[in-house]
């Protein structure tokens, strides 16, 4: 072996599988917790905005 | 007071690599090599503080100027890490102490990441064998001495052969027409995926005299036909684009890039000795001085411009990236061959074999580079695809051939490695 071990590409799909089930439950918590805390101030949409520009990044939706 | 440091502009190719890089279009390239003891880490640090005394046009850093950016002396120290990241990574100034170029090792292999601006790949092969003798020296100095090499005065320019070499009235040969783009899933999360094919020498040089071609013409011809079987769904025409060493058509001593291309396109093929044939042709014709100096020379007039050297650099930054989206789009691969690495005969017992790497971007997603050291051509495939079977048809011709090849890989792409060999 004449390279570091590195995430494989298909443990890296998995990986990523996870991360994108991860946010999809935090972005629905943060709307729920939007409309019960601050319903005129949408920080929610912000914030999942924010998680989509960081995923996309990751080339998660690039097929 | 503050004391006065030395720099330099820029050369005429060198001038682009600034302006069009970032993390996904990083240019930089590594030469490795892979030794037969573990590397000492220690030893590596005085090796590579010593070379850089030695070639002062690597003790560098990149400064922006009001038109061009330029390279203005580094008086903070290089140091060498442990290999951890992806290869030809995009080299952050601000995390590498301003050098622009990163030395790395990992086991028993050594490797030299270098941005595009500073060097091309002969003055990145010139300066890493330097540090690799260096290290050896200090290693086993009841051995080897410096003073076997002395001889050998280290004599080197920074000037810019370009302008020096090139010819005004000569017409561009550019074609400016659109190549196929390889097409498939990219792997995820920025990884990269190398692939190294050990080639026997002899072994590939018998096959390649059936056929009267040289090597580079051989392989090249290869890597068109498996790209066109495994990969081509489309009208455009496969272009390879070839790097060409300007050394070796005008006298120059420079560090700085001095290199040119030859592209060889090609649309319908219906086999790999009409696609040889072809390619040997071409091979022929774009290699010829006057071609070459129709390329270097468009390519030096541009940077020579007097309306492009009066733009602010804000502006430039600008302008080159837009249009580098579509110059981009002008190959599908390209292939490097720095040729044969040279070593003086008491230290090649301590080497294994020679490696090279060129970063691939998104719209060129596999980039191949070979190099040849004793009877092991080393070809690479760095890519971005999430799937190798360009890379397994190049591996399986040659095998079918009946040329013995042994695969080296990272593991990104984990169906073909060391494992399957």
């Amino acid at each position: 072996m004449i390279y570091p071990q590195k995430l494989s590409s298909k443990n890296g799909d998995k990986l990523l599988k996870i991360l994108l089930l991860t946010s999809i439950v935090i972005a629905v918590i943060l709307v729920i917790l939007n409309n019960l805390t601050t319903p005129n101030i949408h920080w929610a949409a912000l914030a999942n905005l924010r998680n989509y520009i960081y995923l996309d990044n990751r080339n998660v939706f690039n097929k | 007071m503050k004391e006065k440091l030395l720099w330099r502009r820029l050369d005429n190719s060198a001038k682009i690599f600034p302006m069009s890089t970032g993390k996904k279009y990083s240019t930089v390239f590594r030469i490795s090599t892979v030794l037969k003891e573990n590397i000492k880490p220690d030893i590596l640090q005085k090796a590579l503080t010593e070379t850089l005394e030695k070639y002062q046009s690597f003790k560098v850093k990149m400064k922006a100027g009001f038109f061009w950016y330029y390279l203005e002396q580094n008086t903070k120290k290089a140091f060498v890490e442990e290999e951890k990241d992806y290869p030809c990574k995009y080299i952050n100034p601000k995390e590498n102490n301003g050098y622009l170029f990163k030395v790395t090792y990992f086991k028993n292999k050594v490797n030299i990441d270098i941005f595009h601006a500073l060097t091309d790949g002969n003055g990145g092969t010139t300066f890493f064998r330097e540090m690799i003798y260096t290290y050896l020296e200090m290693c086993y100095p009841n051995e080897l001495s410096s003073e076997s090499r002395q001889v050998r005065k280290i004599e080197y320019s920074t000037e810019d052969s370009y302008i020096k070499n090139y010819d005004k009235k000569a017409k561009s040969n550019a074609s400016k027409k659109r190549a196929y783009e390889l097409r498939g899933k990219k792997i995820k999360l920025g990884a990269i995926s190398v692939i190294h094919e050990i080639i026997d020498l002899e072994e590939l040089k018998q096959e390649c005299s059936k056929y009267n071609a040289t090597v580079t013409q051989y392989l090249t011809a290869v890597l068109m036909y498996v790209i066109y079987t495994e990969n081509y769904k489309g009208k455009k025409p496969i272009k390879i684009c070839i790097p060409v060493n300007l050394k070796k058509y005008f006298p120059s001593k420079t560090m700085s890039n001095f290199f040119s291309y030859i592209t060889i396109a090609m649309k319908d093929i219906s086999s790999f000795e009409e696609t040889l044939a072809f390619i040997k042709k071409e091979f022929e014709y774009n290699l010829e001085k006057e071609e070459i100096i129709k390329t270097m020379s468009a390519n030096v007039r541009l940077g020579n411009n007097f309306f492009i050297k009066i733009i602010p650099l804000f502006l430039k930054n600008i302008i080159v990236r837009l249009s580098y989206l579509e110059i981009r789009k002008h190959a599908t691969i390209t292939y490097s061959n720095v040729g044969r690495i040279g070593i003086i005969g008491d230290y090649k017992k301590y080497i294994d074999y020679f490696l090279i790497l060129i970063a691939p971007d998104p719209v060129e997603k596999i980039k191949c580079s070979s190099c040849t050291f004793e009877n092991k051509v080393a070809f690479t495939f760095t890519s971005i695809l999430d799937d190798n079977k360009i890379e397994k048809s190049f591996y399986k011709f040659l095998k079918d051939k009946g040329i013995n090849v042994n695969i080296e890989s990272n593991g990104v792409l984990d169906d073909i490695s060391t494992k399957t060999k």
